[in-house]
């Protein structure tokens, strides 16, 4: 291993553990025949695998990915956005949330290809200019979270539930960010965060 | 990205070509709440020539 320890920081955690393993080339299982419908396909007859272009956070991206690739990996991935977690990878946890055209969406359940043209939000996107988004602060000032897995899509949840107007009593915001588990048990606190943040506090 | 077999996606533009497209033994999927995790645990199996 070329290098040592003393590279990771310079590279990210993420690239010096990729760089520093064996990586072989990632093959795209791709069928023999042509597709009618998927968008972007390459001359090779790459029925099974499309180019997805998107906007993410303000930019557009786009990247060529296998049709069973979830959102949640296309942003992990291919996007190199890691912020938002794989929790179950089941749609029940909720760790995945992502804002896609403004509404809530377990990331983890959907196809990458479906998004073509969307706008989507992750927690990578909440910040200004190096200023965290009012709910993020919240987050902080009113400690709504332990280990912080949850956190991202606690947090990108919440931001769409008040402006769907569903934060106006800590009964309602319970009821709509019900989907977002918290395993260290943080409820209170981020029922607060959301609570204050919505009141404009 | 577990299990799920390969598969080809189309976005048809008009309500005939979907009913087509559907006839032709494609599956429609909309909040994939059933279907994703069905596929991904292989109990929803599409061809493997499609």
């Amino acid at each position: 291993m070329s290098g040592g320890f003393g590279g990771a920081s310079a590279v990210g955690r993420r690239r010096f553990l990729v760089m520093s393993t064996a990586a072989v080339g990632l093959p795209l299982p791709v069928s023999g025949r042509a597709s009618g419908g998927s968008p972007g396909l390459a001359p090779a007859g790459a029925g099974t695998a499309s180019t997805v272009g998107l906007t993410v956070n303000g930019e557009r991206r786009s990247a060529v990915v296998d049709n069973r690739t979830s959102l949640l990996d296309l942003l992990r991935e291919h996007l190199g956005l890691p912020g938002t977690k794989k929790g179950c990878d089941q749609g029940a946890c909720g760790a995945c949330t992502v804002l896609v055209d403004g509404h809530r969406v377990n990331s983890c359940l959907t196809f990458a290809v479906m998004h073509e043209g969307a706008r989507i939000t992750t927690i990578e996107g909440l910040a200004r200019g190096g200023r965290l988004h009012p709910l993020q602060q919240a987050f902080i000032d009113h400690d709504g979270l332990q280990c912080g897995y949850c956190t991202p899509g606690q947090i990108v949840s919440g931001v769409a539930c008040i402006a769907e107007g569903h934060a106006r009593s800590r009964e309602e915001i319970r009821e709509w960010m019900s989907g977002n588990l918290c395993r260290c048990g943080a409820y209170t606190n981020i029922v607060t965060a959301i609570e204050q943040t919505a009141k404009g506090v | 990205m577990t299990g799920v077999y390969p598969f080809v996606f189309s976005k048809p533009a008009t309500e005939s070509a979907a009913l087509a497209a559907g006839a032709d033994g494609g599956r429609y999927i909309a909040g994939g709440t059933t279907l994703v995790d069905l596929m991904r645990e292989t109990v929803e199996r599409n061809s493997p020539t499609r």
